[in-house]
């Protein structure tokens, strides 16, 4: 909270003296306002027969209530001040620094990600950013993380300035009970800085360094299963544009990353990189690099790309991404039959754990969208995923050997007369998902078919748009069998001179799983948006789930036909400046 | 001749201290990542001194690779020195193997820099009470066998990063599919999926962070599930985005690697869309 007061006094401070400017100028100067102001009220509901059974769980807060405030203000040619705060009342966090947290301390309530509390007032190029940042400045430095802090971002002619510097989380203390407790995080500060050079459509050069600590004073109760960490990262960007659209880009990428700062600083490891990190044992140094070549037309688009992430490169900017893999691709898109056809496909592969620390797995993708409008009336889309995954045997008498494939065909077939346009389309898809024992060496296939018909009829003369479809659903395993129909139909019509827009959708879902009795499930939902006026839209959702088990849950006997009732209610208020 | 004399009369004396102390040594499921040894009972060297006289020792300990080549060593002029007196005494990793002198052979060394892990394989870890002035043994080695792997977490299959899904089939099943935990483990991992909604306004990670999971749902070694989301897509005006990840658990439902990036064991997550059906009408 010390750190966050400075930004908030600041940041009044900044907004009071833009406004005295404005009050202080003779001249009139034009102020617009742009954006979106709202508030959502969400409301949820879960009834269970037998009462207290837990056979569903609740997966959305009871109610919530998010507040939306983003406008921007443009004073005159050269002076703009976006801001974006939005919030919830009620802490829903599951993953991540503030999972399980309930009470929150201001300081937590404002890091929270939940909630963006963000000013980036600017003025020609400079743009001043205050408050929760997400900044991305490359995809191996900094990028995917909310920052709350203070910071700018300064573009003269074609040099590139950027700092921030902020907090990501709060320290949250760990709480065993009640159950399942908060798993508790340390407080972490980062500071970001790039220096680079850039010619839009032509160059981009640039350094980025990243750091973020964690504070180790900053709980009380530590987190049992979450270590203080520490990490910096320098990268450089090269990117290079070419006449006829070929292009190159690269990044290469240093890190230095504590994974336990409780351990020892460590002078022999030599893993220090002064005055940024004083290596401890738990240090490491790797380094990452990703680059791509190839060449945009306007009907052929390829391009090679290659992605090396090294065993130890850790960055707290992108606290997901999973090192130790060199990943190499090759992209293509084109158009072609008087642009009757389009595809887009990928092929490569990925070798994980290349620094060979365990078994060395091999990974084979390919991705392939194919659609071809051989007519007005009609045309067909075909998908292709292919994901082979294979790992050596080790201390195991067989390998892994995970293969999947989903191949996917659409058609869409249309036909009209004077009333009405009808669509019809057919969709199927086979998914095929083989998987080995690495004991026994036995192959299990998981298989799924797919089966959707649709038909949508559209009135040249009324505003009633209906849809009807059947979908079905078979999913075999060796012992499994696991099959689902669903008949689904939905309509929209406008109504009060198209003020107001209404959707309603009713699916039915029977499903059987091996030999138990089916189970049923029927959900009804209706939508509407009403404008109240030019800019004042308000929005209804509601939704109600019932679910009715066969006898698969039983023994025991009381879950024989268990069911449960869930209901979603969303209404909110929109105001588009 | 002076030499012989001294190995002489030291002999009976190293005996005798022999049968005054005894020490063994228990290894528990070592990690891949050595510094997580110090966190824990991983390591642990029990002494018990049967007479009464007090006497500092230095705990000497080897790391050897299956053949015996040594590959670490503790540098004992650094070492803690320890006043053993009558009595039980426990010393763990930190006290046997403080990594900060330790000394690493060349190429474990270098992999030790960049990843923090040993490689995968057998290893073995000698340990010894020695005279604190002249290092000399004052009980016999003890050394254990163990086995090291470095697992590395699922990644993600299908839906694919940047899928767009057609609502009509979503609506009834969606069908997730990872990797399985690398290598296979003697103990079934157990994988958490969690899909989380991405509201208009948020960032992708913004909602893994800060929304409740549509579905979170724990699963033991599988790596495919069925998803019946039991929601309406084509009706809700508001565009639908979803982020899912798994985390992988181990068998006390504990984050399977504590200490690589996020600490939570979370594969790196991937976004896919709920896209209006191709089979959409013009004008609708």
């Amino acid at each position: 909270m010390q750190k966050i007061k400075p930004i908030l006094v600041f940041t009044c401070f900044f907004l009071g003296f833009t406004c005295a400017a404005q009050d202080s100028t003779k001249k009139k100067i034009p102020i617009k306002i742009g954006g979106v102001l709202g508030i959502t009220y969400e409301g949820y509901g879960l009834n269970m027969k037998p009462a207290g059974s837990g056979i569903y769980s609740p997966r959305r807060p009871w109610n919530q209530v998010r507040f939306m405030f983003a406008p921007t203000f443009t004073i005159g040619k050269n002076f703009s001040l976006p801001t974006n705060f939005n919030f919830a009342t009620k802490a829903t966090n599951f993953a991540g620094p503030y999972a399980g947290i309930k009470d929150q301390s201001i300081g937590q309530f404002i890091t929270n990600p939940s909630n963006n509390f963000a000013i980036n007032p600017t003025y020609k190029w400079a743009e001043l950013q205050l408050g929760t940042q997400y900044l991305k400045y490359s995809d191996l430095s900094t990028g995917d993380i909310g920052i709350f802090g203070a910071g700018f971002d300064l573009k003269p002619n074609t040099y590139r300035i950027k700092f921030f510097t902020g907090i990501s989380q709060q320290g949250i203390d760990y709480v065993a009970t009640p159950l399942p407790g908060v798993t508790g995080a340390y407080q972490r500060t980062h500071w970001m800085f790039q220096l680079g050079k850039e010619r839009e459509g032509k160059y981009s050069l640039a350094f980025n360094f990243s750091k973020g600590t964690d504070k180790k004073s900053s709980v009380k109760s530590p987190p049992l299963t979450v270590t203080p960490q520490e990490g910096f990262t320098a990268s450089m960007v090269a990117d290079v544009y070419f006449k006829r659209g070929w292009f190159i880009k690269s990044e290469a990428a240093q890190s230095y990353f504590t994974r336990d700062g409780l351990q020892p600083l460590s002078p022999k490891l030599n893993n220090s990189f002064k005055p940024f990190i004083d290596g401890r044992t738990s240090t490491g140094k790797d380094w990452a690099a990703n680059g791509s070549i190839g060449k945009r037309s306007k009907k052929l688009d390829l391009s090679y790309t290659t992605k090396y992430i090294g065993a130890g490169f850790q960055t707290t900017g992108y606290p997901y991404l999973q090192p130790d893999r060199w990943d190499n691709t090759i992209n293509t898109r084109f158009i072609a039959w008087k642009d009757k056809i389009n595809v887009v496909a990928s092929v490569g592969g990925r070798v994980n754990n290349v620094s060979n620390t365990s078994l060395q797995s091999n990974q084979f993708i390919a991705n392939l969208n194919w659609f071809t409008q051989f007519s007005d009336r009609f045309s067909t889309n075909i998908t292709y995923n292919n994901f082979g995954f294979t790992a050596a045997s080790g201390t195991n008498p067989y390998g892994i050997k995970n293969i999947s494939n989903d191949l996917g065909l659409t058609t869409t077939y249309t036909w009209s007369n004077t009333k009405q346009l009808n669509l019809l389309t057919f969709s199927y898809n086979l998914s095929k998902y083989d998987e080995r024992d690495v004991s026994t060496g036995v192959q299990t296939s998981n298989n799924t078919h797919t089966f959707l018909l649709s038909y949508i009829p559209t009135f040249f003369t009324k505003e009633l748009l209906p849809d009807f479809s059947v979908m079905y659903f078979h999913n075999t395993l060796p012992s499994v069998k696991n099959t689902l129909l669903t008949f689904s139909s939905s309509i929209s019509s406008p109504a009060f001179k198209k003020k107001m827009m209404l959707r309603g959708q009713v699916q039915y879902t029977l499903g059987k799983l091996n030999t138990f009795t089916s189970n049923k499930n029927m959900i009804a939902s209706a939508n509407m948006d009403y404008k109240l006026a030019k800019k004042l839209t308000w929005n209804v959702f509601l939704s109600t789930n019932y679910f009715k088990y066969g006898d698969e849950l039983a023994p025991p006997v009381s879950l024989d036909g268990a069911n449960y009732l869930e209901s979603t209610y969303r209404t909110g208020l929109q105001y588009k400046f | 001749m002076k030499k012989y004399f001294s190995l002489l009369f030291l002999l009976p004396c190293l005996q005798n201290v022999n049968a005054q102390i005894t020490t063994s040594l228990v290894l528990n499921q070592p990690s891949a990542t050595i510094t997580e040894w110090m966190n824990n009972a991983t390591v642990t060297y029990v002494v018990n001194v049967l007479d009464t006289v007090t006497r500092p020792v230095l705990i000497k300990a080897e790391l050897k690779s299956a053949d015996g080549a040594v590959i670490a060593t503790k540098d004992l002029s650094k070492a803690q020195a320890f006043n053993l007196a009558r009595g039980v005494r426990v010393f763990f990793a930190k006290d046997v193997l403080p990594l900060e002198i330790t000394q690493f052979s060349g190429s474990y060394k270098a992999i030790l820099m960049k990843t923090g892990k040993l490689p995968a394989g057998t290893y073995q870890l000698s340990v010894q009470l020695v005279n604190f002035q002249n290092f000399a043994p004052i009980t016999a080695e003890q050394t254990k066998i163990f086995n090291l792997v470095a697992p590395q977490l699922p990644y993600l299959i299908v839906p694919v990063q940047g899928a767009t899904l057609q609502a009509r089939k979503a609506e009834t099943a969606i069908i997730f599919r990872w990797t399985p935990l690398l290598p296979k483990t003697a103990e079934m991992p157990f994988y958490r999926l969690q899909v989380f909604e991405v509201l208009s306004y948020q960032q992708p990670l913004q909602a893994l962070r800060g929304n409740q999971p549509l579905l979170d749902i724990t699963l033991k070694g599988q790596t495919q599930y069925n998803w019946r989301p039991q929601m309406s897509f084509t009706v809700d005006s508001i565009p639908k985005r979803f982020i899912w990840t798994i985390q992988t658990l181990n068998g006390n439902q504990q984050p399977f690697i504590q200490t690589a990036s996020n600490g939570e064991s979370r594969s790196e997550p991937f976004l896919f869309f709920i896209g209006k059906d191709p089979i959409v009408a013009p004008g609708r």
